[in-house]
């Protein structure tokens, strides 16, 4: 399988004190990684260490593709329509049948019945849904997801989480991070990591 | 209509806006400037001597340039002011016969302000020398002058703060019509697109709206000036054109750099 990021010993610090030490880890393509840790763990900061938005403070990370990361307060174009918000996002794609890509997404997300009002209209569930729509749409080998799950109810995790399966099947990797533990729904063969006091640990 | 059309149609209107408000003001201040000027060209005291030696006029306009308040001063000749008679009158013989009078050489002294105390002060200072026979302020026609200068500077004054006012608000509005641009490029950024890739699927909004709303300006600036332009009005040169382009640009890169 293709290494698409690879830490190498990453160490983070803060004014405070040390975020996270000797962060060894490898997402391949088609990996589907669940990193838990406790609120205020480091999760955060590490997501947007391996999406390259902070520069560890010690170590190496190694990125060989781009690696997109929906946080929770990703924004959202708010004047337009659900659906408006997902085409745009797929006028990138080059496939033809980007209607049939947009309406089984939308299907799957529960976003369906709501995708000609805007975005600023949306309950904080269907926001969520709808910005992580975006971002599972995106034609890319790996996608991290930060706290995905927190704004959603027991049904919408259980719908991202199969979407997000599906989008593993066509080979990208997809890292989520969240205070719960890898629910009965995550796939057959995902790892799981837990980040505690800093330092990562693999089950 | 879409919300995407509807976004570029304001962002149209608010841009033109913004570059005729601008632009009004270049042609304003500038036409205003040069009117100023002439009116200050047209404000002079004459003053006359008896002296006709070259060496003579210079030193005494040397002296005259001396005086306070003193911006220009311009000599007259005897020759010159034959000249212009010639020109002037209908019946030459006139000029034949008073061939043999010496007529005094004129100084047009031309002040620094168009304050009419300075004026009297410096047409008195000047009238003291010995020199000089006599110096005309031009009177009350004059003076009329310098009330009207005093009334369009106030005038020139109020309605560029007015124009001024009027630019800034329609900026103000013209980068508030690109907001959803800034949302766009942060909901877009977000999601990794390359800013070259965004630049290029935004060519409409980057440089198409500003482009447009430039040359709609202009249009409406020269149907006001053909209008309206008699000698006063002065349209804008290359150069200001340039400027506005830049100015067309502002909004935009103020929400490319700003993205809240």
């Amino acid at each position: 399988m293709k290494l698409l990021i690879k830490a190498e010993n990453i160490w983070l610090e803060n004014s405070r004190s040390v975020v996270f030490k000797n962060v060894r880890t490898e997402i391949k393509k088609g990996d589907f990684v669940w990193i838990e840790g406790a609120g205020a763990s480091g999760k955060s900061l590490l997501m947007r260490t391996l999406a390259k938005k902070i520069k560890p403070s010690k170590g190496k990370l190694l990125s060989y593709t781009k690696t997109p990361l929906c946080a929770p307060d990703g924004s959202l174009l708010e004047n337009e329509s659900v659906k408006n918000n997902i085409r745009e996002m797929l006028r990138r794609r080059k496939e033809n049948d980007t209607a049939f890509i947009m309406t089984e997404l939308m299907k799957s997300m529960d976003l369906f019945d709501v995708r000609n009002i805007a975005a600023g209209k949306l309950s904080d569930s269907q926001r969520q849904l709808l910005n992580l729509s975006t971002f599972l749409v995106l034609e890319t080998e790996a996608l991290l997801f930060d706290d995905p799950l927190a704004a959603l109810d027991n049904e919408h995790r259980i719908l991202f989480i199969a979407a997000a399966e599906k989008k593993r099947n066509r080979g990208t990797a997809i890292v989520i991070s969240s205070t719960l533990p890898c629910p009965a729904a995550c796939p057959a063969g995902a790892r799981h990591i837990l980040l505690k006091d800093g330092k990562l640990s693999e089950e | 209509m879409g919300n995407s059309a509807k976004n570029k149609i304001k962002a149209l209107i608010a841009h033109t806006l913004f570059l005729t408000c601008a632009g009004s003001l270049v042609m304003f201040r500038t036409s205003s400037g040069r009117y100023f000027e002439r009116l200050k060209n047209s404000i002079f005291i004459t003053a006359y001597t008896e002296c006709h030696g070259e060496e003579d006029l210079a030193a005494l306009q040397n002296k005259i340039e001396t005086v306070a308040g003193v911006k220009k001063v311009v000599t007259v000749t005897e020759k010159e002011i034959f000249a212009a008679l010639k020109g002037a009158l209908t019946r030459k013989d006139i000029l034949s016969a008073i061939q043999n009078v010496r007529i005094p050489v004129m100084y047009k002294i031309y002040p620094r302000t168009l304050d009419y105390k300075k004026f009297g002060k410096i047409a008195a200072d000047i009238n003291a020398f010995n020199k000089i026979k006599y110096s005309d302020t031009g009177g009350k026609a004059v003076k009329k002058l310098f009330l009207f200068a005093s009334d369009f500077k106030t005038a020139v004054a109020f309605i560029t703060v007015l124009l001024l006012l009027s630019a800034l608000t329609a900026a103000a509005a013209a980068a508030a019509s690109m907001k959803y641009l800034s949302e766009k490029f942060r909901f877009l950024s977000e999601r990794n697109i390359s800013r070259k890739d965004m630049l290029l699927n935004h060519a409409a909004e980057t440089v198409i709206i500003p482009l447009s709303a430039l040359i709609v300006s202009i249009l409406i600036m020269l149907a006001v000036y053909q209008a309206r332009r008699g000698d006063i009005i002065f349209f804008l040169t290359p150069p200001q054109v340039l400027l506005l382009a830049v100015f067309s640009a502002f909004p935009c890169a103020v929400r490319l750099t700003k993205r809240d």
